[in-house]
């Protein structure tokens, strides 16, 4: 999603500032980056639902074979 | 002449962007910050050091995964020279993971109650060799989280300063202190 310009702010130890606006390619390396964010959070709630279901699936398996819900428990954390 | 030991560093600037946000450097070095989604530390790598550290310590009104660059001449190495190894302990669960060939090194994360302290050392920012880093950070969420990141960048470059920014752009507030390792 494109972003807006962004103001930057130099500032320096005596307290004086300095602020310009973003050059395109720093607008273009913070969208880059907020994309890459956004898919990397994607990435991990899908792994992670993954893990959840195998857990489940794994649970389900164990008691199909006899185990107690304190032994699968036990295992399947 | 400096004693032995860590050497506080003050920044010659930082550059900070987000709205509303604020920055300052104390007389100390120190840098307070608040609500910045990027915070740029100028000319904190010299030839005076070889090892250098900083401690960060900082939370945020959501969730914040805060990544690091190095840079030079005012402008961030976005290139992917950023190789990483993680590996993370939160109670009786572990994990590992690593990239390389990132346009960044992880630093650390928080969300809208976790207050985040991090410590960062990095090697050869400044001489024209790789640039080796490693940083510790833990969270006050109650439990016993531990988070541990080492990485090289793979293009031997000089460096002379760092940008901390938020991955997804989202503010974030703390302080941040700079010290070399006077050897």
């Amino acid at each position: 999603m494109p972003i807006e310009p962004f103001e930057i702010t130099t500032i320096y130890p005596d307290g004086t500032s300095e602020t310009r606006w973003s050059t395109p390619e720093e607008i273009a390396q913070r969208e880059v980056d907020i994309a890459f964010a956004e898919q990397e959070r994607l990435a991990k709630e899908a792994a992670q639902a993954e893990i959840i279901a195998q857990k489940e699936s794994a649970k389900a398996k164990l008691l199909a074979l006899g185990l107690s819900e304190e032994e699968v428990a036990a295992i399947v954390r | 002449m400096a004693s032995n030991g860590l050497i506080q560093i003050i920044p010659s600037s930082v550059v900070k962007a987000g709205t509303g946000s604020t920055a300052t450097i104390n007389a100390t070095g120190k840098v307070d910050f608040v609500d910045c989604t990027s915070l740029s530390l100028e000319n904190v790598f010299s030839s005076a050091y070889t090892n250098y550290m900083f401690t960060i310590t900082f939370n945020a009104a959501a969730n914040r995964d805060l990544n690091m660059r190095l840079r030079v001449s005012g402008a961030d190495d976005a290139a992917t020279s950023y190789n990483y190894n993680s590996c993370s302990s939160n109670g009786t669960v572990y994990s590992a993971s690593g990239a390389v060939g990132q346009t960044f090194w992880y630093l650390a994360s928080t969300n809208a109650t976790w207050r985040v302290g991090a410590t960062a050392y990095l090697s050869y920012p400044f001489a024209a060799k790789r640039t080796l880093y490693n940083v510790t950070h833990i969270n006050d969420s109650g439990g016993a989280l531990i988070w541990e990141n080492c990485g090289s960048h793979g293009d031997p470059t000089s460096f002379t300063s760092v940008t901390i920014y938020s991955s997804a752009g989202g503010a974030f507030s703390g302080q941040i202190c700079f010290y070399g390792f006077n050897e």
